[in-house]
């Protein structure tokens, strides 16, 4: 049986070779290279390089202003991830019933609506929203008797302003993944439960929320990865002010290696990300495989 | 990798040798060539540009002009000679290249740029272009330190003060002086501030200008300025800096008469009846126009201590990549000449550096008072504009955001300033 | 049928239509908090499509206006006849889109067949090697990345901005994961039959990954349709331009832009992801239920 064997080990690597060597050419080839700059100083216009060995990395950790960005960057993750998966979530399970057709068509388009426009064009429009004294969400506030929200123009309100946006950007995304989750519960599960006379709050909680657990744990890792990598909504929305209080790290990235023409130090910092990035997924794989563990024992 | 700078080493010394002769010579106009252009996107750059192929065709039928538009996202002109600087490191570098003042000197300070000199010493033609153009404004095209011209001037702005002339009525006051001061504009601006019964302000008399040009005349009034003269040390650690912060800090929290600081320029603002008066150059003239606010007067900025303003100016420069620098400089010249002057002065979204149209009766009827702004041209001085721009911009803005929405005191904010400029001037002279 | 001869049969129907309408009670209360919640999900874009139907000169005008209080398209006119070839741009992001996402959900559901169905060493080492690509900032292989396309001089056409966003991890994530949820007995029965692995992959595996392929195409096509980084770094002219990017170039360097025509081309730039999501929910709904019916 050695040939069939074999025709599996073949059929195998031929199935993965189209995305596995276009994943190799345009992504990670290309970071190998970037990696590479993080020991370097390079000139932008001769392309020549100088090694530096690990210099680049000693002035990132010893910039206060990175270490702004990565706090800044956490705060944005867990309140992102919070509202973007808890939201989803419950967006989810409530449009998980029977709401006449032409209404579920609604519901679904309207939390949809904004993941398929570009962050450059809602950003652009969030601003409109936010602006202090002149914004459309103050203007109504004010009819309401409430004093104006500083919303992106004090320290303490913007991050809190990004994440809103972040939220009501991205939610949707969430709220799809989690319905097609939730469409593989089986029906007789929840119908048998019914019968039983088992409270909605019951079945939610025992049924569907354990069911669909492995894509909540999938959408969380995703989000933080996605928070992780925040970029576009702040360059646009508060360009990382007032002073450094939106700046991520992406956002410190940049700057250094384009704003600066330090390409050296944007790697450096870019690779600080990466490997800070894959600890924080190996310490949620832990927590889930943990638990998991706990639930059988 | 290291190999690459022989080759670009040796076209410099070609090319330099080359235009050393190349001011006399005379293109054929059979050519047979391919020019690159870049520049920045704007749909009156586009349309004028396409009209100058279209002129340029006629002398040069077999001559193809390849034209690139690079979008400008907030003003940030760092993306924009980052795109450029990719292209030359990548061996594919544009003939022309169009940059405003804010990336002359970042873009000159990388040696890609020709000396234009070469091409107008001795030309007669070039001799009376610029004989057009207020000698001031020639000046802010010569990089600081070679003293080389590396870029021929096409249109430029200066900062001025638009107000609302029915707002004025309203209120019962006159117009702004040419002379008026900064006690007369704090009061003006107190006065035009409206407020509803509730207390909500409806209308606020100035909009602070969210961005580093639009400041720089508040500076100069006062005789303070980011840099030096030179663009190599930081003078923001000074008590003419200082008072002009305050000056515009207590507009916000002390008289309200002016919204909450943020970033821009503050014209759609005017256009909806919500501030009576902002500073910008010439660019909004069109989109004030088309809007609904047309009782619109400008005058100078109010002085404290001197009367001033800052003026920025785009120019076109020539790579020392090209292979036909001769015939790179004819597209210049159309570019710069007079039929592209007058699209620019039809256009409105900024000034002509050619006086003869920018002095015109069309140019200066609307809005009123237009005549200062090729007045200040004589006097203005250039925006800061050091090889780190970029920098420089990023580091003003990020203080000036913190203190102009009260998160730090003044101490703190001239006191980081300076720390940071400081060490972006070293790193930059170095 | 079944259920009439059911001993039980009228205690359990009774039962469970009691319990259909306790819930039914409840669904209302969650759906109007599902509909407020909608509405404020679309403030946003009531704002933006009733701002492009005004004239530029009432814009900024506060209050803002969420119902179109007229219907003046003179901003959609102006994007026709401005200088910027809005009707190329569309095109090109159509192409670029389509072209990504039909060689991305071709490619990922390969090698999910692949990581999901069949043993073969290293695979878990070539699993985990695509996810590091996951984590990687756009923006930090985008140097090497333009170096590379300068090379082969694909700098300035619609392959510089299909190539790079041709490597999706994600999507073979995705699907791979998809993929596990499945069972597995039909494939394995027609292997048992003969079948080869490109039969079995693509006449039983795919046809069954229906609803995820729809949600993936949603995902890929936007994204790609949105792309900002990619035009703003490899296009320069108006030829290969796409809309994100060219959109923006309408702005004015220093905010003298005309916000109602902006408006307009950001409705425009909506319409068809609109389209696209709406066809492909129907299919993620119609293919649902048909799974259902089969069970």
């Amino acid at each position: 049986m050695a040939t069939l064997r074999t025709r599996e080990i073949r059929a195998g690597y031929l199935f993965i070779l189209p995305a596995y060597a276009l994943y190799l050419a345009f992504l990670l080839i290309p970071l190998i290279a970037a990696m590479g700059l993080s020991f370097a100083q390079m000139d932008r216009l001769s392309w020549t390089i100088d090694w530096v060995g690990g210099e680049n990395f000693d002035w990132v950790f010893s910039d206060p202003r990175f270490w702004t960005a990565f706090g800044n960057t956490f705060y944005f993750i867990s309140m992102s991830v919070i509202g973007n998966v808890g939201l989803g979530l419950v967006v989810a399970l409530a449009l998980d019933r029977a709401i006449p057709g032409p209404l579920l068509y609604f519901f679904r388009l309207a939390y949809f609506l904004p993941v398929l426009v570009s962050l450059a064009f809602v950003s652009f429009i969030w601003k409109f929203l936010y602006s202090t004294d002149l914004g459309i969400i103050n203007y109504y506030l004010r009819q309401l008797g409430i004093p104006n929200v500083p919303w992106l123009t004090s320290s303490s309100m913007a991050m809190i302003s990004v994440i809103i946006m972040d939220v009501w950007k991205n939610m949707g995304f969430f709220v799809i993944i989690f319905l097609a989750a939730l469409q593989g519960v089986p029906r007789n599960l929840i119908e048998a439960a019914a019968i039983d006379g088992a409270r909605p709050w019951v079945v939610l909680t025992r049924i569907k929320v354990p069911f669909i657990a492995p894509v909540i744990v999938f959408c969380i890792t995703y989000a933080t990865i996605g928070g992780l990598q925040v970029f576009d909504s702040i360059k646009i929305l508060t360009n990382g002010g007032p002073g450094d209080a939106t700046r991520s790290v992406v956002m410190y990235m940049v700057g250094e290696a384009f704003d600066l023409g330090d390409l050296g130090t944007g790697a450096a910092s870019a690779l600080i990300l990466l490997v800070t990035i894959g600890f924080v997924i190996a310490c949620q794989f832990g927590i889930v495989g943990f638990m998991r563990r706990r639930r059988k024992a | 990798m290291k190999t690459h700078t022989r080759p670009i080493a040796l076209p410099i010394a070609l090319a330099a040798g080359l235009a050393a002769s190349a001011g006399q010579a005379q293109v054929a106009s059979d050519i047979e060539a391919t020019l690159s252009v870049a520049q920045w996107s704007s749909e009156q750059i586009i349309s004028a540009t396409d009209a100058a192929i279209a002129r340029f065709a006629e002398k040069y039928p077999n001559v193809t002009i390849e034209t690139q538009y690079i979008p400008i996202v907030s003003g940030n002109w760092g993306d924009y000679i980052n795109a450029i600087t990719n292209q030359i490191a990548a061996g594919d570098s544009p003939d022309i290249i169009a940059v405003a003042i804010e990336g002359f000197a970042q873009l000159a300070a990388s040696g890609v740029l020709m000396d234009l000199d070469t091409f107008t010493e001795g030309n007669e033609a070039a001799a009376e272009v610029m004989a057009g153009i207020e000698q001031n404004l020639l000046d802010g095209m010569r990089t600081k330190g070679t003293g080389e011209l590396n870029f021929f001037p096409t249109e430029w702005n200066n900062i001025v003060m638009y107000y609302n002339k029915d707002m004025f009525d309203a209120a019962g006051l006159d117009y702004p002086a040419p002379d008026w001061t900064w006690d007369e504009f704090r009061q003006v601006a107190a006065d035009l501030t409206l407020r509803d019964d509730a207390g909500n302000v409806t209308q606020y008399g100035y909009f602070v200008p969210g961005f580093f040009f639009g400041m720089e005349p508040w500076y100069l009034t006062n005789e303070a300025a980011v840099l030096d003269a030179e663009w190599r040390e930081p003078t923001v650690d000074t008590p003419e800096f200082r008072e002009t912060l305050e000056f515009l800090h207590a507009l916000i929290h002390e008289d309200g008469s002016a919204p909450a600081y943020e970033t821009g320029v503050g014209i759609e603002k005017f256009n909806a009846g919500q501030i009576a008066m902002f500073s910008a150059g010439h660019w909004p003239v069109p989109s004030i126009r088309a809007g609904e606010q047309q009782n619109v007067g400008v005058q100078h900025m109010p002085m404290n201590k001197v009367q001033t303003t800052v003026y920025g100016i785009g120019g076109l420069g020539i790579t020392k990549a090209t292979e036909h620098p001769d015939l790179a400089w004819a597209f210049v010249e159309e570019m710069t000449g007079p039929e592209y002057q007058q699209s620019l002065a039809d256009d409105g979204s900024s000034i002509p550096t050619a006086r003869a149209f920018a002095t015109t009766d069309e140019f200066t009827a609307w809005p009123d008072n237009s005549e200062i702004f090729y007045e200040t041209a004589e006097t203005a001085i250039p925006v800061t504009s050091p090889a780190n721009y970029a920098v420089v911009q990023e580091i003003v803005g990020r203080y000036l955001s913190t203190y102009f929405n009260d998160e730090v005191g003044l101490d703190d904010t001239i006191a980081g300033m300076d720390r940071e400029l400081d060490r972006a001037m070293a790193r930059a002279n170095r | 049928m079944t259920m009439m001869t059911h001993p039980h049969a009228d205690t359990l129907t009774a039962r469970f239509y009691r319990a259909t309408r306790v819930i039914h009670w409840r669904n209302w209360t969650v759906m109007v908090l599902l509909g407020i919640g909608a509405v404020f999900m679309l403030l946003p874009f009531m704002w933006t499509f009733s701002t492009s139907l005004r004239p530029i000169s009432e814009a900024y005008r506060l209050p803002p206006s969420f119902l179109p209080d007229r219907l003046d398209f003179s901003s959609y006119a102006r994007l026709e006849d401005g200088p910027i070839p809005f009707l190329t741009m569309y095109w090109n992001s159509f192409v670029v889109a389509a072209v990504t996402t039909v060689v991305v959900i071709f490619t990922s559901a390969m090698a999910a067949f692949a990581f999901s169905r069949l043993r073969f060493p290293g695979s878990n080492v070539l699993f985990a090697s695509m996810l590091v690509g996951l984590m990687v900032p756009p923006a930090l292989v985008l140097i090497p990345l333009f170096f590379g396309m300068a090379a082969v001089g694909l700098i300035d056409t619609l392959w510089s901005l299909i190539l790079p966003a041709l490597a999706n991890p994600l999507a073979v994530l995705m699907m791979r994961e998809f993929m596990r949820s499945q069972p597995r007995e039909y494939e394995e029965s027609a292997f048992v039959d003969g079948a080869s692995y490109w039969t079995i992959f693509w006449r039983i595996s795919l046809p069954q990954m229906g609803p995820p392929i729809a949600a993936l195409s949603i995902i890929v096509f936007t994204t790609s349709w949105n792309n900002f980084l990619l035009p703003l770094v490899f296009v320069r002219s108006f030829e290969a331009m796409t809309l994100p990017v060219g959109i923006l170039s309408l702005f004015g360097s220093y905010g003298a832009e005309e916000l109602s025509v902006i408006l307009a081309a950001v409705t425009l730039s909506i319409l068809p992801l609109l389209v696209v999501f709406l066809i492909a929910q129907r299919f993620i709904v119609e293919s649902i239920a048909s799974t259902g019916v089969k069970k």
